[in-house]
């Protein structure tokens, strides 16, 4: 059963806007016949979430931006993991660099946003206070 | 932790749909709370009790296991 909501649209318009801006550059280094595939396969991939995100099920509610608790946390629970695996496979990429003297800095950029994500994270989820060595005040109690 | 959520619902003759558009929730989710894969949030667990009627700590006991189906 499919069903359609405006949450439904998130995943595939962040695909379109991703998509069309790296064929844009493809377009600009290297030229319409490299960018045309590539707008492409964005438009299949959009129309593909917005397919998946109708489906009456998990992957329906992931895909579709929407779901009760458990499938959002489902969904939080894949993006740390790709958070995760991609710092990872960003700091093999710098130490590969490295080796062949090579440019370093597209994975130190990622390395580098990454950290500052995860310390916006710990201010935004309100932790500073402890993270900036303050344990907070307790609340008094009565007497 | 053992829940009775999948005892109340067959008492009351509900289906595993039902029973999550009652909740507002996925029947996949109530799959998962039923079979022990899923802890509901606080919230959550208060609208199952209310729904059945019963107390949070009669509908989820944190010493049972879960039995096997």
């Amino acid at each position: 059963m499919m069903r359609l909501s405006h949450g439904r649209l998130r995943v595939p318009a962040g695909t379109l806007i991703l998509g069309t801006g790296l064929a844009a550059a493809v377009l600009v280094g290297q030229g319409w016949h490299n960018a045309i595939p590539v707008e492409v396969v964005t438009a299949v991939a959009a129309v593909g979430y917005f397919l998946l995100g109708g489906l009456n099920n998990d992957v329906g509610a992931i895909y579709g931006s929407s779901g009760d608790e458990r499938q959002q946390m489902v969904r939080q629970r894949a993006q740390a993991l790709t958070a995760v695996v991609t710092v990872l496979a960003a700091v093999i990429g710098y130490m590969v660099q490295i080796a062949r003297r090579a440019p370093t800095w597209p994975f130190g950029v990622v390395v580098g946003v990454a950290a500052a994500s995860f310390v916006v994270g710990l201010a935004i989820y309100r932790v500073h206070d402890t993270f900036l060595g303050s344990p907070g005040v307790p609340e008094e109690t009565r007497k | 932790m053992r829940n009775r959520v999948k005892e109340q619902r067959i008492q009351r003759g509900l289906s595993q749909a039902e029973l999550a558009a009652a909740l507002g929730v996925s029947r996949q989710t109530v799959i998962s709370i039923e079979s022990g894969r899923y802890l509901p949030s606080l919230p959550l667990a208060f609208r199952i009790a209310r729904f059945f009627n019963v107390t949070v700590d009669k509908m989820f006991d944190p010493e049972g296991e879960v039995p096997e189906t």
